[in-house]
Protein backbone atom coordinates (compact mmCIF):
# COMPACT_ATOMS: atom_id res chain seq x y z
CA UNK A 1 0.00 0.00 0.00
CA UNK A 2 2.76 2.41 1.00
CA UNK A 3 4.65 1.65 -2.20
CA UNK A 4 1.74 2.80 -4.36
CA UNK A 5 1.36 5.97 -2.29
CA UNK A 6 5.05 6.73 -2.84
CA UNK A 7 4.72 5.89 -6.53
CA UNK A 8 1.76 8.29 -6.87
CA UNK A 9 3.84 11.00 -5.19
CA UNK A 10 6.80 10.34 -7.50
CA UNK A 11 4.59 10.46 -10.58
CA UNK A 12 3.00 13.66 -9.34
CA UNK A 13 6.45 15.22 -8.95
CA UNK A 14 7.68 13.98 -12.34
CA UNK A 15 4.70 15.37 -14.22
CA UNK A 16 4.66 18.69 -12.37
CA UNK A 17 8.19 19.50 -13.53
CA UNK A 18 8.47 21.52 -16.73
CA UNK A 19 11.65 19.55 -17.62
CA UNK A 20 9.57 16.41 -18.11
CA UNK A 21 7.73 17.87 -21.06
CA UNK A 22 10.90 18.89 -22.91
CA UNK A 23 11.25 15.27 -24.04
CA UNK A 24 7.64 15.11 -25.27
CA UNK A 25 8.08 18.38 -27.17
CA UNK A 26 11.43 17.30 -28.65
CA UNK A 27 10.06 13.97 -29.87
CA UNK A 28 6.99 15.56 -31.46
CA UNK A 29 9.14 18.15 -33.23
CA UNK A 30 11.71 15.62 -34.54
CA UNK A 31 9.01 13.29 -35.84
CA UNK A 32 7.15 16.11 -37.55
CA UNK A 33 10.39 17.27 -39.19
CA UNK A 34 11.17 13.74 -40.42
CA UNK A 35 7.63 13.36 -41.77
CA UNK A 36 7.88 16.72 -43.51
CA UNK A 37 11.26 15.75 -45.02
CA UNK A 38 9.88 12.44 -46.28
CA UNK A 39 6.81 14.12 -47.71
CA UNK A 40 9.03 16.51 -49.68
CA UNK A 41 12.07 14.32 -50.44
CA UNK A 42 10.85 10.78 -49.81
CA UNK A 43 12.49 9.15 -52.83
CA UNK A 44 15.89 10.65 -52.04
CA UNK A 45 15.52 9.42 -48.51
CA UNK A 46 14.82 5.87 -49.67
CA UNK A 47 17.84 6.05 -51.99
CA UNK A 48 19.96 7.18 -49.06
CA UNK A 49 19.01 3.99 -47.21
CA UNK A 50 19.27 1.71 -50.22
CA UNK A 51 22.20 3.20 -52.08
CA UNK A 52 24.30 0.03 -51.98
CA UNK A 53 21.36 -2.12 -53.05
CA UNK A 54 20.29 -0.36 -56.24
CA UNK A 55 22.54 -2.67 -58.24
CA UNK A 56 21.00 -5.76 -56.62
CA UNK A 57 17.36 -4.99 -57.33
CA UNK A 58 15.14 -2.19 -58.58
CA UNK A 59 13.67 -0.05 -55.84
CA UNK A 60 9.85 0.29 -56.05
CA UNK A 61 9.63 3.85 -54.66
CA UNK A 62 5.88 4.30 -55.09
CA UNK A 63 4.90 1.39 -52.90
CA UNK A 64 7.61 1.79 -50.28
CA UNK A 65 6.86 5.27 -49.00
CA UNK A 66 3.84 4.68 -46.78
CA UNK A 67 2.94 5.27 -43.13
CA UNK A 68 4.45 2.01 -41.89
CA UNK A 69 7.75 2.60 -43.70
CA UNK A 70 7.95 6.15 -42.35
CA UNK A 71 7.29 4.89 -38.81
CA UNK A 72 10.11 2.33 -39.07
CA UNK A 73 12.39 5.06 -40.45
CA UNK A 74 11.47 7.36 -37.56
CA UNK A 75 12.19 4.62 -35.03
CA UNK A 76 15.58 3.93 -36.67
CA UNK A 77 16.51 7.59 -36.50
CA UNK A 78 15.32 8.62 -33.04
CA UNK A 79 15.27 5.56 -30.79
CA UNK A 80 19.05 5.66 -30.38
CA UNK A 81 18.77 9.20 -29.00
CA UNK A 82 15.88 8.62 -26.59
CA UNK A 83 18.18 7.25 -23.82
CA UNK A 84 19.33 10.86 -23.31
CA UNK A 85 15.73 11.96 -22.72
CA UNK A 86 15.19 9.07 -20.32
CA UNK A 87 18.42 9.85 -18.45
CA UNK A 88 17.29 13.48 -18.07
CA UNK A 89 14.44 12.34 -15.83
CA UNK A 90 15.73 9.10 -14.26
CA UNK A 91 19.21 10.51 -13.52
CA UNK A 92 17.59 13.31 -11.57
CA UNK A 93 15.37 11.04 -9.49
CA UNK A 94 17.69 10.55 -6.52
CA UNK A 95 20.69 12.79 -7.22
CA UNK A 96 18.49 15.81 -8.03
CA UNK A 97 16.68 15.42 -4.72
CA UNK A 98 19.99 14.97 -2.90
CA UNK A 99 21.15 18.24 -4.40
CA UNK A 100 18.00 20.14 -3.48
CA UNK A 101 17.89 18.77 0.05
CA UNK A 102 14.51 17.10 -0.38
CA UNK A 103 15.97 13.59 -0.29
CA UNK A 104 16.78 13.85 3.40
CA UNK A 105 13.25 15.09 4.08
CA UNK A 106 11.85 12.04 2.26
CA UNK A 107 14.26 9.71 4.04
CA UNK A 108 13.14 10.90 7.48
CA UNK A 109 9.59 9.78 6.75
CA UNK A 110 8.34 6.27 7.57
CA UNK A 111 9.03 4.93 4.10
CA UNK A 112 11.67 2.26 3.55
CA UNK A 113 14.56 3.06 1.27
CA UNK A 114 13.67 0.02 -0.84
CA UNK A 115 10.16 1.43 -1.38
CA UNK A 116 11.64 4.80 -2.27
CA UNK A 117 14.05 3.44 -4.92
CA UNK A 118 11.43 1.09 -6.34
CA UNK A 119 8.88 3.90 -6.55
CA UNK A 120 11.38 6.15 -8.30
CA UNK A 121 12.24 3.37 -10.74
CA UNK A 122 8.56 2.61 -11.37
CA UNK A 123 7.85 6.31 -11.95
CA UNK A 124 10.70 6.41 -14.49
CA UNK A 125 9.24 3.32 -16.18
CA UNK A 126 5.83 4.99 -16.42
CA UNK A 127 7.51 8.05 -17.92
CA UNK A 128 9.27 5.83 -20.51
CA UNK A 129 6.01 4.10 -21.45
CA UNK A 130 4.16 7.40 -21.83
CA UNK A 131 7.04 8.77 -23.91
CA UNK A 132 6.82 5.74 -26.22
CA UNK A 133 3.03 6.01 -26.48
CA UNK A 134 3.50 9.64 -27.42
CA UNK A 135 6.11 8.58 -29.99
CA UNK A 136 3.74 5.91 -31.33
CA UNK A 137 0.98 8.46 -31.66
CA UNK A 138 3.11 10.76 -33.80
CA UNK A 139 5.29 8.19 -35.60
CA UNK A 140 2.69 5.54 -36.39
CA UNK A 141 -0.73 7.19 -36.29
CA UNK A 142 0.60 10.49 -37.67
CA UNK A 143 2.52 8.78 -40.48
CA UNK A 144 -0.47 6.65 -41.46
CA UNK A 145 -2.60 9.78 -41.66
CA UNK A 146 0.02 11.59 -43.75
CA UNK A 147 1.27 8.77 -45.98
CA UNK A 148 -1.47 6.14 -45.90
CA UNK A 149 -1.12 2.38 -45.36
CA UNK A 150 0.52 -0.19 -47.61
CA UNK A 151 2.75 -3.23 -47.33
CA UNK A 152 5.92 -2.59 -45.35
CA UNK A 153 9.28 -2.92 -47.06
CA UNK A 154 12.31 -3.30 -44.80
CA UNK A 155 15.90 -3.38 -46.02
CA UNK A 156 18.40 -5.58 -44.22
CA UNK A 157 21.92 -5.55 -45.66
CA UNK A 158 21.44 -7.05 -49.15
CA UNK A 159 18.06 -8.53 -48.32
CA UNK A 160 14.55 -7.18 -48.73
CA UNK A 161 11.72 -8.03 -46.34
CA UNK A 162 8.17 -7.38 -47.52
CA UNK A 163 5.44 -7.59 -44.91
CA UNK A 164 1.76 -7.44 -45.75
CA UNK A 165 -0.09 -4.44 -44.27
CA UNK A 166 -2.38 -6.93 -42.50
CA UNK A 167 0.65 -8.41 -40.73
CA UNK A 168 2.27 -5.17 -39.59
CA UNK A 169 0.39 -3.63 -36.65
CA UNK A 170 1.25 -6.35 -34.12
CA UNK A 171 4.90 -5.96 -35.11
CA UNK A 172 4.79 -2.27 -34.19
CA UNK A 173 3.12 -3.07 -30.88
CA UNK A 174 5.83 -5.66 -30.18
CA UNK A 175 8.61 -3.30 -31.31
CA UNK A 176 7.35 -0.51 -29.04
CA UNK A 177 7.06 -3.00 -26.16
CA UNK A 178 10.64 -4.11 -26.81
CA UNK A 179 11.84 -0.49 -27.02
CA UNK A 180 10.11 0.08 -23.67
CA UNK A 181 12.15 -2.79 -22.17
CA UNK A 182 15.35 -1.23 -23.51
CA UNK A 183 14.56 2.28 -22.30
CA UNK A 184 13.38 1.08 -18.89
CA UNK A 185 16.78 -0.61 -18.61
CA UNK A 186 18.38 2.77 -19.35
CA UNK A 187 16.20 4.32 -16.64
CA UNK A 188 17.40 1.65 -14.20
CA UNK A 189 21.03 2.42 -15.10
CA UNK A 190 20.45 6.15 -14.55
CA UNK A 191 18.83 5.53 -11.18
CA UNK A 192 21.73 3.32 -10.13
CA UNK A 193 24.22 6.06 -11.06
CA UNK A 194 21.96 8.61 -9.39
CA UNK A 195 22.34 6.81 -6.04
CA UNK A 196 26.06 7.62 -6.01
CA UNK A 197 25.79 11.26 -7.06
CA UNK A 198 24.95 14.49 -5.26
CA UNK A 199 23.68 16.34 -8.33
CA UNK A 200 21.79 15.17 -11.38
CA UNK A 201 24.28 16.24 -14.05
CA UNK A 202 26.71 13.44 -13.19
CA UNK A 203 24.33 10.49 -13.67
CA UNK A 204 22.76 12.02 -16.79
CA UNK A 205 26.15 12.53 -18.45
CA UNK A 206 27.47 9.18 -17.20
CA UNK A 207 24.45 7.31 -18.60
CA UNK A 208 24.83 8.91 -22.00
CA UNK A 209 28.60 8.27 -22.00
CA UNK A 210 28.10 4.58 -21.16
CA UNK A 211 25.58 4.20 -23.99
CA UNK A 212 27.93 5.99 -26.42
CA UNK A 213 30.96 3.88 -25.40
CA UNK A 214 29.15 0.55 -25.86
CA UNK A 215 27.53 1.73 -29.10
CA UNK A 216 30.98 2.61 -30.50
CA UNK A 217 32.37 -0.78 -29.44
CA UNK A 218 29.44 -2.38 -31.25
CA UNK A 219 29.90 -0.30 -34.41
CA UNK A 220 33.63 -1.05 -34.60
CA UNK A 221 32.72 -4.63 -35.57
CA UNK A 222 36.18 -5.94 -34.67
CA UNK A 223 36.51 -9.56 -33.49
CA UNK A 224 38.04 -8.67 -30.13
CA UNK A 225 34.81 -6.90 -29.12
CA UNK A 226 32.43 -8.93 -31.29
CA UNK A 227 33.39 -12.11 -29.45
CA UNK A 228 33.71 -10.76 -25.92
CA UNK A 229 31.78 -7.63 -24.98
CA UNK A 230 29.20 -7.13 -27.74
CA UNK A 231 27.18 -10.36 -27.24
CA UNK A 232 26.43 -9.22 -23.67
CA UNK A 233 26.47 -5.45 -24.15
CA UNK A 234 23.05 -3.95 -23.51
CA UNK A 235 23.42 -1.58 -26.45
CA UNK A 236 23.53 -4.62 -28.76
CA UNK A 237 20.24 -5.91 -27.39
CA UNK A 238 18.56 -2.50 -27.17
CA UNK A 239 18.24 -2.61 -30.95
CA UNK A 240 16.43 -5.94 -30.81
CA UNK A 241 13.13 -4.24 -31.72
CA UNK A 242 14.29 -4.30 -35.36
CA UNK A 243 13.96 -8.10 -35.26
CA UNK A 244 10.16 -7.83 -35.38
CA UNK A 245 10.45 -6.42 -38.91
CA UNK A 246 12.71 -9.20 -40.25
CA UNK A 247 10.49 -12.05 -41.45
CA UNK A 248 10.99 -15.70 -42.26
CA UNK A 249 10.61 -16.76 -45.90
CA UNK A 250 9.80 -19.92 -47.81
CA UNK A 251 12.40 -21.55 -50.08
CA UNK A 252 10.85 -19.53 -52.93
CA UNK A 253 11.56 -16.30 -51.07
CA UNK A 254 7.92 -15.64 -50.15
CA UNK A 255 7.27 -14.04 -46.77
CA UNK A 256 5.62 -16.33 -44.21
CA UNK A 257 2.85 -14.24 -42.58
CA UNK A 258 3.21 -13.75 -38.81
CA UNK A 259 6.77 -15.03 -38.83
CA UNK A 260 9.91 -13.61 -37.28
CA UNK A 261 13.30 -14.38 -38.78
CA UNK A 262 15.04 -15.10 -35.49
CA UNK A 263 12.59 -15.34 -32.56
CA UNK A 264 15.14 -16.99 -30.27
CA UNK A 265 17.50 -14.02 -30.62
CA UNK A 266 14.62 -11.67 -29.75
CA UNK A 267 13.72 -13.64 -26.64
CA UNK A 268 17.39 -13.75 -25.63
CA UNK A 269 17.74 -9.99 -26.11
CA UNK A 270 14.58 -9.36 -24.10
CA UNK A 271 15.78 -11.56 -21.25
CA UNK A 272 19.20 -9.90 -21.23
CA UNK A 273 17.57 -6.46 -21.01
CA UNK A 274 15.33 -7.62 -18.15
CA UNK A 275 18.39 -9.13 -16.46
CA UNK A 276 20.30 -5.84 -16.72
CA UNK A 277 17.29 -3.95 -15.40
CA UNK A 278 16.94 -6.27 -12.41
CA UNK A 279 20.69 -6.08 -11.72
CA UNK A 280 20.76 -2.26 -11.90
CA UNK A 281 17.67 -1.81 -9.72
CA UNK A 282 18.86 -4.45 -7.24
CA UNK A 283 22.28 -2.83 -6.97
CA UNK A 284 20.69 0.61 -6.61
CA UNK A 285 18.50 -0.65 -3.75
CA UNK A 286 21.45 -2.38 -2.06
CA UNK A 287 23.67 0.69 -2.37
CA UNK A 288 20.97 3.13 -1.27
CA UNK A 289 20.03 1.06 1.76
CA UNK A 290 23.61 1.22 3.00
CA UNK A 291 24.21 4.81 2.02
CA UNK A 292 24.76 7.53 4.59
CA UNK A 293 22.72 10.52 3.44
CA UNK A 294 25.13 13.40 3.96
CA UNK A 295 23.79 15.83 1.36
CA UNK B 1 9.78 13.13 33.45
CA UNK B 2 10.32 9.94 31.45
CA UNK B 3 12.75 10.02 28.54
CA UNK B 4 11.27 10.12 25.05
CA UNK B 5 14.71 9.62 23.52
CA UNK B 6 17.69 7.80 24.94
CA UNK B 7 21.05 7.63 23.25
CA UNK B 8 23.72 5.28 24.58
CA UNK B 9 27.38 5.20 23.53
CA UNK B 10 26.60 6.47 20.06
CA UNK B 11 29.57 6.74 17.68
CA UNK B 12 30.05 7.48 14.02
CA UNK B 13 33.32 7.07 12.21
CA UNK B 14 34.03 8.13 8.62
CA UNK B 15 37.22 6.27 7.66
CA UNK B 16 39.83 7.69 10.09
CA UNK B 17 37.66 10.54 11.31
CA UNK B 18 35.41 10.11 14.33
CA UNK B 19 32.51 12.54 14.00
CA UNK B 20 30.60 11.34 17.08
CA UNK B 21 32.40 9.60 19.89
CA UNK B 22 30.66 7.54 22.57
CA UNK B 23 27.83 10.03 23.00
CA UNK B 24 25.09 9.36 25.55
CA UNK B 25 22.16 11.58 26.51
CA UNK B 26 18.47 11.41 27.18
CA UNK B 27 15.69 13.80 26.28
CA UNK B 28 12.81 14.15 28.77
CA UNK B 29 9.31 13.96 27.30
CA UNK B 30 7.72 17.38 26.85
CA UNK B 31 10.97 19.30 27.11
CA UNK B 32 12.70 21.68 24.72
CA UNK B 33 16.16 20.22 24.46
CA UNK B 34 18.94 22.48 23.18
CA UNK B 35 21.73 20.80 21.27
CA UNK B 36 24.85 22.92 21.03
CA UNK B 37 28.33 22.68 19.60
CA UNK B 38 30.81 24.45 17.37
CA UNK B 39 30.76 23.88 13.61
CA UNK B 40 31.95 20.33 13.03
CA UNK B 41 31.25 19.30 16.63
CA UNK B 42 29.04 16.43 15.45
CA UNK B 43 25.55 17.93 15.96
CA UNK B 44 24.27 17.32 12.45
CA UNK B 45 25.80 13.84 12.32
CA UNK B 46 24.05 12.98 15.58
CA UNK B 47 20.75 14.39 14.36
CA UNK B 48 21.07 12.44 11.11
CA UNK B 49 21.64 9.25 13.09
CA UNK B 50 18.49 10.01 15.13
CA UNK B 51 16.59 10.25 11.84
CA UNK B 52 18.19 7.13 10.27
CA UNK B 53 19.86 9.19 7.55
CA UNK B 54 23.24 7.93 8.76
CA UNK B 55 24.03 4.50 10.20
CA UNK B 56 25.77 4.63 13.57
CA UNK B 57 29.13 2.84 13.82
CA UNK B 58 28.23 1.88 17.38
CA UNK B 59 25.68 2.60 20.08
CA UNK B 60 21.94 2.46 20.64
CA UNK B 61 19.11 4.88 20.01
CA UNK B 62 15.79 4.33 21.75
CA UNK B 63 12.75 6.50 20.96
CA UNK B 64 9.36 6.16 22.62
CA UNK B 65 10.81 3.14 24.43
CA UNK B 66 11.56 1.33 21.15
CA UNK B 67 14.98 0.59 19.64
CA UNK B 68 15.15 2.80 16.54
CA UNK B 69 17.01 0.34 14.31
CA UNK B 70 14.37 -2.37 14.68
CA UNK B 71 11.32 -0.07 14.76
CA UNK B 72 12.19 2.60 12.23
CA UNK B 73 8.76 2.78 10.61
CA UNK B 74 6.81 2.97 13.87
CA UNK B 75 9.20 5.45 15.47
CA UNK B 76 9.51 7.82 12.50
CA UNK B 77 5.71 7.92 12.16
CA UNK B 78 5.78 9.96 15.34
CA UNK B 79 8.73 12.22 14.53
CA UNK B 80 8.93 15.43 12.50
CA UNK B 81 12.21 16.99 11.43
CA UNK B 82 14.00 19.80 9.68
CA UNK B 83 17.56 18.88 8.73
CA UNK B 84 19.67 21.91 7.82
CA UNK B 85 18.60 24.14 4.97
CA UNK B 86 15.57 22.68 3.16
CA UNK B 87 15.11 23.84 -0.42
CA UNK B 88 11.96 21.81 -1.06
CA UNK B 89 10.36 21.30 -4.49
CA UNK B 90 10.53 24.66 -6.25
CA UNK B 91 7.87 23.71 -8.81
CA UNK B 92 5.23 22.75 -6.22
CA UNK B 93 3.19 25.02 -3.95
CA UNK B 94 2.94 24.95 -0.17
CA UNK B 95 -0.28 22.97 0.00
CA UNK B 96 1.07 20.33 -2.39
CA UNK B 97 4.13 19.90 -0.17
CA UNK B 98 1.97 19.23 2.83
CA UNK B 99 -0.15 16.71 0.91
CA UNK B 100 3.01 14.87 -0.17
CA UNK B 101 4.55 14.72 3.28
CA UNK B 102 1.24 13.76 4.87
CA UNK B 103 0.90 10.84 2.45
CA UNK B 104 4.45 9.77 3.19
CA UNK B 105 3.37 9.57 6.81
CA UNK B 106 0.37 7.48 5.73
CA UNK B 107 -2.19 10.14 6.64
CA UNK B 108 -4.60 12.17 4.51
CA UNK B 109 -5.66 15.32 6.31
CA UNK B 110 -8.23 17.62 4.72
CA UNK B 111 -7.09 20.75 2.89
CA UNK B 112 -8.72 22.75 5.68
CA UNK B 113 -6.44 21.08 8.24
CA UNK B 114 -3.41 21.65 6.03
CA UNK B 115 -4.27 25.33 5.54
CA UNK B 116 -4.61 25.70 9.30
CA UNK B 117 -1.13 24.25 9.66
CA UNK B 118 0.22 26.69 7.08
CA UNK B 119 -1.49 29.44 9.00
CA UNK B 120 0.18 28.27 12.20
CA UNK B 121 3.65 28.66 10.65
CA UNK B 122 2.79 32.03 9.10
CA UNK B 123 2.19 30.97 5.48
CA UNK B 124 -1.58 31.23 5.54
CA UNK B 125 -1.98 33.40 2.47
CA UNK B 126 0.79 31.84 0.35
CA UNK B 127 -0.34 28.23 0.19
CA UNK B 128 -0.95 28.33 -3.57
CA UNK B 129 2.31 30.07 -4.50
CA UNK B 130 5.13 28.04 -6.02
CA UNK B 131 7.96 27.44 -3.56
CA UNK B 132 10.41 28.78 -6.17
CA UNK B 133 8.95 32.21 -5.43
CA UNK B 134 9.33 31.85 -1.63
CA UNK B 135 12.07 33.58 0.37
CA UNK B 136 14.44 31.38 2.40
CA UNK B 137 12.50 32.28 5.53
CA UNK B 138 9.21 31.16 3.95
CA UNK B 139 10.81 27.88 2.87
CA UNK B 140 11.98 27.35 6.43
CA UNK B 141 8.43 27.91 7.66
CA UNK B 142 7.07 25.48 5.07
CA UNK B 143 9.69 22.90 6.08
CA UNK B 144 8.45 23.26 9.65
CA UNK B 145 4.87 22.74 8.48
CA UNK B 146 6.01 19.60 6.62
CA UNK B 147 7.64 18.39 9.84
CA UNK B 148 4.43 19.01 11.75
CA UNK B 149 2.02 17.52 9.22
CA UNK B 150 1.87 14.12 10.95
CA UNK B 151 1.30 15.80 14.35
CA UNK B 152 4.45 14.21 15.82
CA UNK B 153 5.22 13.91 19.53
CA UNK B 154 8.91 14.55 18.86
CA UNK B 155 10.24 17.38 16.69
CA UNK B 156 13.91 17.46 15.70
CA UNK B 157 14.96 20.84 14.36
CA UNK B 158 18.47 21.28 13.01
CA UNK B 159 19.23 25.01 12.68
CA UNK B 160 15.54 25.95 12.20
CA UNK B 161 16.29 29.69 12.24
CA UNK B 162 18.77 29.54 9.34
CA UNK B 163 17.91 32.18 6.78
CA UNK B 164 15.23 33.81 8.90
CA UNK B 165 15.09 37.55 9.45
CA UNK B 166 14.78 38.90 13.04
CA UNK B 167 10.98 38.80 12.85
CA UNK B 168 11.15 35.24 11.51
CA UNK B 169 13.47 34.21 14.35
CA UNK B 170 11.10 35.70 16.90
CA UNK B 171 8.12 33.97 15.25
CA UNK B 172 9.97 30.64 15.22
CA UNK B 173 10.79 31.04 18.91
CA UNK B 174 7.13 31.72 19.74
CA UNK B 175 6.07 28.75 17.65
CA UNK B 176 8.51 26.42 19.40
CA UNK B 177 7.27 27.61 22.79
CA UNK B 178 3.67 27.19 21.63
CA UNK B 179 4.28 23.65 20.36
CA UNK B 180 6.03 22.72 23.58
CA UNK B 181 3.78 24.40 26.13
CA UNK B 182 0.39 24.25 24.42
CA UNK B 183 0.70 21.00 22.50
CA UNK B 184 3.09 19.12 24.79
CA UNK B 185 5.55 18.23 22.04
CA UNK B 186 9.11 17.33 22.79
CA UNK B 187 11.51 19.43 20.74
CA UNK B 188 15.20 18.87 20.10
CA UNK B 189 16.69 22.01 18.66
CA UNK B 190 20.17 22.57 17.38
CA UNK B 191 21.25 26.12 16.72
CA UNK B 192 24.22 28.43 16.55
CA UNK B 193 22.10 31.17 18.09
CA UNK B 194 22.82 30.50 21.74
CA UNK B 195 20.60 33.35 22.88
CA UNK B 196 17.68 31.69 21.09
CA UNK B 197 18.37 28.36 22.76
CA UNK B 198 18.62 30.13 26.09
CA UNK B 199 15.15 31.60 25.59
CA UNK B 200 13.42 28.32 24.75
CA UNK B 201 15.37 25.34 26.12
CA UNK B 202 14.67 23.52 29.38
CA UNK B 203 17.66 21.22 29.01
CA UNK B 204 20.92 21.64 27.12
CA UNK B 205 23.52 19.26 25.71
CA UNK B 206 26.88 20.68 24.65
CA UNK B 207 29.20 18.58 22.50
CA UNK B 208 32.66 19.24 21.15
CA UNK B 209 34.68 17.12 18.72
CA UNK B 210 31.98 14.49 18.86
CA UNK B 211 32.11 14.09 22.63
CA UNK B 212 29.70 15.22 25.29
CA UNK B 213 30.97 18.17 27.29
CA UNK B 214 27.94 18.50 29.50
CA UNK B 215 24.21 17.87 29.75
CA UNK B 216 22.26 19.95 32.23
CA UNK B 217 19.09 21.87 32.84
CA UNK B 218 19.00 25.47 31.65
CA UNK B 219 18.43 26.51 35.22
CA UNK B 220 21.64 24.91 36.46
CA UNK B 221 23.60 26.40 33.57
CA UNK B 222 22.36 29.87 34.50
CA UNK B 223 23.55 29.30 38.05
CA UNK B 224 26.97 28.05 36.92
CA UNK B 225 27.38 30.83 34.36
CA UNK B 226 26.51 33.44 36.95
CA UNK B 227 29.60 32.40 38.88
CA UNK B 228 31.92 32.83 35.89
CA UNK B 229 34.09 35.91 35.56
CA UNK B 230 33.36 35.81 31.85
CA UNK B 231 29.77 36.68 32.67
CA UNK B 232 30.81 40.03 34.08
CA UNK B 233 32.64 41.41 31.00
CA UNK B 234 31.27 42.48 28.73
CA UNK B 235 28.21 43.37 30.75
CA UNK B 236 25.41 42.00 28.56
CA UNK B 237 26.75 38.56 27.67
CA UNK B 238 24.10 35.86 27.76
CA UNK B 239 24.39 33.14 30.39
CA UNK B 240 24.40 30.24 27.94
CA UNK B 241 26.85 31.91 25.61
CA UNK B 242 29.17 32.61 28.51
CA UNK B 243 29.02 29.06 29.72
CA UNK B 244 29.36 27.58 26.23
CA UNK B 245 32.47 29.64 25.51
CA UNK B 246 34.03 28.74 28.83
CA UNK B 247 33.46 25.03 28.11
CA UNK B 248 34.74 25.11 24.54
CA UNK B 249 37.80 27.13 25.55
CA UNK B 250 37.07 30.40 23.71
Amino acid sequence: MMFFDVLRIELFKVFRRPRTFIAFGAIAMIILLIQFALKVNGNEFILFFTDSQTDTFEIPFAGILNGYFVCVAVLHIILVHVPLLVALIAGDMIAGEANSGTLRMLATKPVTRTELVLAKFAASAVYVILLLLWMALFALVGSLLLFGANDLVVFKETDLHIISHTDVVWRFVAAFFFAALALIMIAALSILLSVFAENSLGPIVATVCIVIIFTILQQLKVPVFEQTINPWSFTTHMLGWKGFFYVDKTADGITIPGSIENPIALVKSGLILIGYTAAFVGTAIGAYRKKDILS
Amino acid sequence: MSAILEVKALSKRFADFTAVDDLSFSVPAGSVYGFLGQNGAGKSTTIRMLLTLIRPSAGEITMFGLPLAANRHQVLSNVGAIVEKPDLYKYLNGLEHLRIFARLSAIRPSDKTLKELLNLVGLGTRYSGRVGTYSQGMRQRLALACALVNDPDLLILDEPTNGLDPQGIADMRQLILHLSREQGKTIIISSHLLSEIEMVADQVLIIDKGKKLMEASMQSIVQKAAALELQQQPAHRYFLEAYFLSLTGQ
